[in-house]
């Protein structure tokens, strides 16, 4: 794990947001409600968002979503504690994210999804299997 | 175009409409398209970020949304905004989301099979489908200064929205006359506001408005079934809540008093304020400086220019894009520049004094143009 830089007191805003984080954190793992914050309505400069994203460091997980655009997700050095990334397909950053839950909602695979895919599945499995009896009749009148 | 999409029946097959979700799961995206579609919008309308969840899954069970895009005296300005100024992003998902059954511009049929895919839309979706209205409504002389398939303006309005759910006047010509209502308005000019009285209204006004603005009230109201907060104008406050210039990055130079006094002085190329140039940015409520244009790039004080304040009723008539919005105006206009000056120091504070007199100084601006204009005519004669 990366964390590691310690807290400063020259960018206040960050440290609301540290305090922030730490009392949602507090909610997730007494009464196991999640939270989170948006970064992009808040006025925040770069090198703000990029200190937060220093001090909250880099944990074990980190995933990437593929759909319109690319959404990164890393869980940060504090178990529970996301950094949600969303970009368009241009790459350009249309959102972040600090998540307080267990697992983001958007790396589940939801039960409609399931379903969908196990219907694709079934019908190129119904196709596979045609195809293999198409073949071995052919085989058959062959010999 | 399709002319059944809203939670009715198809008249001819029977069927239910499907959902959102099935539609783009039939095309292979998965339900996370909902989920970042919801967070970014969740987001441009501030709303809190665990919100995007419910947003998400409200928007998967809905269905498509029938739209009837009436367009009147306008430039078809919005709908470019709306349509060209972006990349294939996630905003393309609205034109998923809705369907829009008429629309002049983008429709392939036209004559009377347009105007019957709008009675058939009507007819379908009665009392659920949202009216859009771009341009503003020319009342003089029976209306005939715009007309479509022999009808006016205002008798297409009138029967449109006669069974809509809701109505959303997109851009400064619907929402406020816009430049067909600038003095001496010919036509007689008037906003949607002034005919519809017994629909709820939202006004998304700009000239033309922000394309998240659009797509972000239509996500809002497909996913919450009802429309969002307005301010005093019926705008969304989540998009006009705050001025240009509580926003603007330029504003700590406002504050520290430093301003550009032409376009090519240092001041300007310092980035100072624009403030003594004429920019309308401190009575200007709209998201330009946090969200921006073509795809967040840049917005016209970032540019280098004053804003012009397109989303206030009467920006056209505000005595010159050029003029700074302190000189010579009557009380009004020392009041607001002293509600701004004391913003430096209160914050928030100027932003509601601004807002209290904001109304009252447009109307002394728009009326003190008039009387100057009125003087000078008659000088000439």
């Amino acid at each position: 794990m990366n964390c590691t830089k310690e807290f400063t007191h020259n960018a206040p805003f960050v440290h609301v947001l540290m305090h922030e984080i730490t009392v949602l954190l507090g909610d997730l793992a007494l009464n196991g409600k999640e939270g989170a914050i948006d970064l992009r309505g808040l006025p925040l400069l770069d090198q703000d968002k990029k200190q937060l994203e220093d001090l909250l460091g880099r944990g074990e997980v980190s995933a990437i979503v593929n759909i319109m655009g690319e959404t990164q997700i890393w869980e940060t050095a504090y178990s529970g504690v996301w950094w949600l990334r969303h970009k368009d397909t241009g790459d350009k950053v249309i959102s972040d994210q600090v998540a307080v839950t267990i697992i983001p909602e958007i790396l589940k695979t939801h039960k409609s999804d399931v379903k969908s895919s196990l219907e694709r599945l079934r019908t190129v499995f119904k196709t596979e299997e045609k195809r293999e009896d198409g073949n071995s009749h052919d085989h058959e009148q062959l010999r | 175009m399709t002319t059944n999409s809203s939670g009715k029946k198809n008249l001819t097959t029977g069927r239910q409409p499907e959902t959102l979700s099935d539609m783009l799961q039939r095309r292979g995206v998965s339900r996370r398209a909902f989920l970042k579609y919801a967070a970014m919008t969740a987001s441009l309308m501030a709303l809190p970020p665990t919100m995007a969840n419910v947003m998400a899954a409200n928007l998967a069970r809905a269905r498509r949304q029938s739209v009837i895009w009436l367009s009147f005296q306008e430039c078809t300005g919005c709908t470019e905004s709306l349509t060209r100024s972006m990349r294939p992003t996630l905003e393309d998902l609205i034109f998923d989301f809705i369907s829009l059954d008429y629309h002049h511009t983008l429709q392939a049929v036209s004559g009377h099979a347009a105007e019957e895919a709008r009675r058939n839309a009507m007819k379908e979706n009665k009392g659920k489908y949202i009216v859009i209205v771009d341009g503003s409504v020319p009342i003089k002389d029976g209306g005939i200064y715009s007309m479509i398939a022999g009808m006016t303006n205002l008798q297409i309005l009138e029967e449109t929205v006669n069974d809509a759910f809701a109505v959303v006047a997109v851009g400064t010509c619907a929402a406020y006359g816009g430049l067909p209502h600038a003095d001496p308005n010919p036509t007689g000019a008037v906003p949607i506001s002034d005919l519809v009285k017994d629909k709820p209204l939202i006004n998304l006004p700009g000239c033309p408005p922000i394309p998240e603005v659009m797509s972000g009230t239509l996500s809002y109201v497909l996913s919450f079934g009802k429309i969002p907060e307005l301010d005093h104008l019926a705008r969304p406050l989540s998009f006009y809540g705050e001025t240009i210039h509580d926003r603007c990055y330029r504003r700590p130079f406002y504050d520290r008093g430093l301003f550009a006094k032409s376009f090519d002085d240092e001041g300007a190329r310092k980035g100072w304020c624009l403030y003594e140039l004429g920019c309308k940015g401190p009575v200007a409520y709209n998201s330009c400086a946090t969200m921006k244009w073509n795809g967040g790039v840049s917005f016209p004080i970032q540019s280098g220019h004053g804003c012009l304040g397109c989303s206030e009723p009467n920006f056209w008539d505000m005595g010159g894009f050029y003029k700074p919005l302190s000189t010579g105006l009557g009380n009004m206009g020392s009041a607001l520049a002293g509600a701004a000056v004391a913003g430096a120091a209160l914050g928030g504070g100027s932003a509601w004094l601004a807002r209290k007199h904001q109304g009252e100084y447009m109307k002394n601006l728009v009326d003190h143009e008039k009387d100057k204009a009125g003087q000078n005519s008659k000088k000439e004669n």
